[in-house]
């Protein structure tokens, strides 16, 4: 089977225990307004374009079929609604302006990419991370490429949204030793405003996941103006100390990423707020400690 | 007494460059040269050894001395480095004779010399017996080497009692009875030694020894007596260590200490120094072996998260191994150091004068290209090896030469008297005295080799992109004109570094090719030439300054890839694959050794999971085969705030594989060098 995937990225130590290496996947039905990965939102592949390292010399047009790149006045613009993306023009860009993302491997491959760096694995107590985007859209893929790992005794973490219909966590279940698990905000109303969807799915999905007896890990993503205040933390911090199997939480502050969206021409939805410095972190993370999660920042 | 250390730092620092010598405590060089004149002219057929021992005793008893009563220690003698010049008239005028008639070789392709500086003294005979015991030993047998060696040690003693005169309360009164016994003392030997050797032989990154092997003994006795508390023995450290930076300022490549594998008491203390101290001076070379305790291990590493850029970690298991197979008996094999700066070899046995030979792996490709034109890559293949097997032709027979004459331009009776080969069969260094005699011969421009001929093989054979002849053209213009060929040349073709098949694969063919055909060649001196892969940053700069274009997109002029890294910015997959491209590499070829770099952004190496992750790395590279690993840790913005405030950032270390410095000292191409690399990774 074929996954969509945005990377693979090598020696990762912040996407569960120890050296890892991270897949992403592409596609997510969250739109998060600070997602610092836009180019993992669309399910479908595009084309990244970095203006800052073009250099003007019209390879990409000459090899278009659809004529999408377009060069006027010395400005090189990308008409995406006639981009297939074929990827013809990523090929051509020499200088790399140009870049795909949502390239598909089989799961085959993929394990093989995962299973180079295991060494590293046993030395540190890692392994292999599928995160995204939400990996669950595609969760028939990841059942294959951790089957395909833990037959090699790779441990295997899954981070995700929640924000999936409980089917897809049952096909991925037995071959999963870990899940990241992403807590946005216990008020729906405010979830739905910041990230387009309710979070009576995804609460309900982490409660049912907390009963299979996989260890859980809570990422929260500390958003100023959204949840880093003490009353949302509390609230997290509530809710979260009820269920069984969470091995801790882990707050990771906002960071800005502008320039990525520009990359794959969407919108800028990003606060317009500074991120959280190491002393409002620790002050959230306090708050979450108060109810007996082992949290850190 | 001495003041605390952290008091006397800056003064210590500048010792050597503020040494007063007092003009009343000997003779002036003037009057030394006359002195060595006359000697000279008295002593017409006198044999060489005996003519730089007798300078060697002169200089200790009549040239003038500098103390100081703010240091535990003596040691400054102004020399002059009258020895050292001695010898380069002898080098002069035996080259002239021996290489006259040679014809011009191509510049930059190869290197050879006669290296007398790569080794190890015999620091356990030396403790052991004392500048006494080493004088009687010799002094009891007859013949013109023994002379010798009593010579300079009755030299050594002569000189220890002149600066017990003039500094009370020095170590140096009992040294110039008997062997040291206290932890002060063993130190002040240690370093009045160093001081000599480097009198004897000029500056030479000769290996300090096993350190907490050697001085245990003498720390946990003092400990026991009551005679020295811990804290008193940081300060003696400190006040020893402060020397080896004060002497090289940072600049030049220090003296290394060598670690474990089995540790004690003063092993921690060292590093918990070292840390304090956060100097790029000495040296720590680490042995890492399964029984390596693990809080030894975490606080070594502990110690390069905090900066220290000096330390090297290396593979135990894997060098004793590789010692066993290069002819070193098992136990000689366990008593290993690191010479200079990953050369490993036998303490106190060894002359393996790593530095005598260089080949230039990516010259041979330019030099391949130049010649002709060749049906298949297979048959270029060929050609290329074929060029390297000339080259090394060419570097060891010179080696060769330059051992032959040795023994009348630099007999060295000061290190032979350390080594009881030499004591055995009455012949000095120079001669082949010590036990093991190796010559190395170092490999630079492996990623420049394999990626350029990767680039050859895919855009020419397999694409058929271009010509040979297009590529010479391009590679002749310096690529000026030939911008997109560059580009595909650089980014379309798999890189050195990434855990890649198709150029790792022509990495191991070259390396396999040079195991094989320098390992076991001859030298002149009864023993082998011994392979290394490795290409410090001076060599890398030198001998790319007469490298011209390269097909992986190397511009002409440019410094060589270091050591067996990737080419800068193009280990793109990150420091895993970066180890898993080296370790396809048989190490175990490379007897004159072998090192990786790597660089760590704080983000992955910061914190308390910093310290698990390098451990990680460092056991990886090991597990795979690899041999010596060092590390550099910080990101790119930090190097770019310290170029532009050098004062505020006047320690941030880097590690230059060899040797580590100030990043402030570095000049500005490599600090731009280290920026790059920081970016990619």
């Amino acid at each position: 089977m074929k996954g969509r995937l945005l990377n693979i990225e090598r020696m990762c130590v912040h996407d569960g225990p120890g050296i890892r290496t991270t897949i992403y996947l592409k596609g997510c039905p969250l739109r998060c307004r600070w997602c610092h990965n836009p180019e993992s939102i669309s399910s479908e592949p595009e084309i990244g374009f970095s203006r800052s390292k073009c250099v003007g010399c019209g390879k990409c047009a000459e090899v278009c079929p659809t004529g999408a790149h377009v060069f006027r006045d010395g400005a090189h613009l990308l008409n995406r609604e006639l981009c297939s993306a074929c990827g013809k023009c990523v090929e051509a860009c020499l200088p790399g302006a140009l870049e795909y993302y949502g390239r598909e491997m089989s799961a085959e491959e993929a394990g093989a990419a995962v299973l180079e760096d295991r060494t590293f694995y046993a030395t540190s107590g890692g392994g292999c991370t599928i995160s995204g985007g939400e990996p669950l859209w595609q969760a028939p893929f990841c059942a294959e490429v951790f089957q395909l790992l833990r037959q090699e005794d790779i441990h295997c973490a899954l981070d995700t949204s929640g924000a999936v219909p409980w089917e897809s966590f049952e096909t991925v279940l037995p071959y999963t030793d870990m899940f990241l698990y992403d807590v946005k905000h216990t008020d729906d109303r405010l979830h739905r405003e910041h990230t387009g969807s309710s979070n009576r799915e995804v609460l309900d999905n982490l409660k049912r996941l907390s009963e299979c007896g996989v260890p859980i890990e809570i990422r929260i993503a500390t958003i100023p103006g959204f949840n880093a205040d003490e009353k949302s933390m509390a609230a997290m911090g509530e809710w979260l100390s009820g269920p069984p199997h969470m091995v801790g939480v882990r707050l990771l502050p906002y960071h800005l990423a502008r320039s990525k969206y520009e990359t794959v021409g969407r919108p800028d939805t990003m606060p317009d707020v500074p991120p959280p410095d190491a002393a409002a972190m620790a002050g959230a993370a306090a708050i979450l400690q108060g109810y007996g999660l082992g949290a850190v920042a | 007494m001495p003041r605390p250390f952290d008091e006397a730092r800056d003064q210590l620092e500048r010792q050597y460059l503020d040494a007063k010598f007092d003009p009343a405590s000997g003779l002036s060089r003037e009057e030394l040269l006359a002195e060595l004149e006359r000697h000279r002219t008295e002593h017409p057929d006198e044999p060489r050894i005996i003519t730089r021992a007798w300078l060697f005793h002169l200089l200790c008893s009549k040239a003038r001395i500098a103390v100081e009563l703010d240091d535990y220690f003596a040691d400054k003698l102004e020399h002059h480095n009258l020895l050292v010049a001695l010898r380069e008239e002898w080098r002069r005028e035996q080259e002239r004779k021996e290489f006259k008639d040679d014809p011009p070789g191509i510049a930059g392709a190869w290197t050879a010399i006669l290296d007398a500086g790569h080794t190890c003294p015999d620091w356990r005979n030396l403790l052991k017996y004392g500048l006494t015991g080493l004088r009687d030993r010799a002094a009891a047998r007859s013949g013109v080497f023994y002379q010798a060696v009593a010579m300079v040690y009755e030299g050594a003693i002569t000189l220890s009692k002149r600066f017990a005169a003039a500094l009370p309360d020095s170590a140096l009164a009992a040294l110039a009875e008997r062997p040291p016994q206290s932890f002060r003392e063993a130190l002040q030997l240690a370093y009045l030694y160093h001081e000599l050797q480097e009198m004897e032989d000029g500056y030479s990154v000769r290996s300090m020894g096993r350190f907490d092997q050697l001085y245990y003994d003498f720390y946990a006795n003092d400990l026991k007596a009551g005679r020295l508390t811990r804290e008193q023995a940081k300060e003696l450290l400190k006040y020893f260590w402060v020397k080896f930076l004060a002497k090289t300022q940072g600049k030049l490549y220090g003296k290394p200490f060598l670690f474990g594998p089995e540790v004690n008491e003063l092993s921690y203390l060292a590093f918990e120094v070292y840390r304090e101290m956060q100097i790029v001076d000495p040296k720590l070379h680490v042995r890492l072996a399964e029984a390596t305790p693990r809080d030894f291990f975490e606080q070594v590493v502990g110690c390069i998260q905090a900066g220290c850029s000096g330390i090297v970690t290396v593979n135990d298991a894997g060098q004793v191994e590789m010692l066993r197979q290069n002819g070193k008996t098992p136990e000689d094999a366990r008593d290993y150091v690191l010479i200079g700066c990953y050369e490993p070899a036998v303490m106190g046995q060894e002359l393996n004068c790593s530095g005598a030979s260089g080949v230039n792996l990516a010259k041979a490709v330019e030099l391949v290209l130049a010649s002709g034109d060749y049906a298949s890559f297979d048959e270029l293949m060929a050609a290329y090896l074929s060029t390297l097997d000339a080259y090394i032709a060419l570097a060891t027979d010179k080696v060769r030469r330059e051992e032959r004459l040795w023994p009348e331009v630099s007999p060295s009776p000061l290190l032979s008297g350390t080594m009881d080969s030499c004591l055995e069969q009455g012949l000095d260094v120079s001669q082949a005295g010590a036990r093991y005699n190796t010559s190395g011969c170092y490999n630079l421009g492996l990623a420049n080799a394999a990626d350029s001929l990767a680039v050859i093989r895919q855009l020419v054979y397999e694409q058929r992109r271009c010509t040979l002849t297009e590529l010479g053209a391009a590679l002749a213009a310096n690529w000026q004109g030939y911008e997109e060929l560059h580009l595909t040349a650089r980014h379309r073709v798999p890189k050195w570094g990434n855990n890649d098949d198709c150029v790792d694969s022509i990495a191991v063919q070259i390396t396999d090719f040079l195991g094989e055909r320098i390992n076991n060649e001859p030298n002149a001196r009864g023993g082998v030439f011994q392979a290394a892969l490795y290409a410090i940053i001076d060599s890398a700069k030198a001998f790319g300054k007469q490298t011209g274009a390269l097909p992986d997109g190397r511009l002409a002029g440019e410094p060589l890839t270091l050591n067996t890294g990737a080419t800068t910015g193009m280990d793109k997959n990150g420091v895993t694959s970066l180890i898993n491209s080296v370790t396809k590499l048989d190490l175990s070829q490379f007897p004159n050794g072998t090192v990786l770099d790597i660089m760590l952004h704080p983000s992955v190496a910061g914190g308390a999971g910093g310290i698990q992750t390098i451990c990680s790395i460092i056991r990886s590279h090991f597990a795979q085969g690899g041999m010596a690993i060092q590390f550099n840790i910080f990101d790119a913005a930090l190097l770019r705030e310290a170029r532009r405030h050098p004062k505020k950032h006047a320690n941030l270390q880097v590690r230059v594989c060899g040797w580590n410095v100030r990043f402030a000292d570095l000049a500005p191409d490599e600090q731009e060098m280290f920026i790059t690399k920081a970016e990619v990774g």
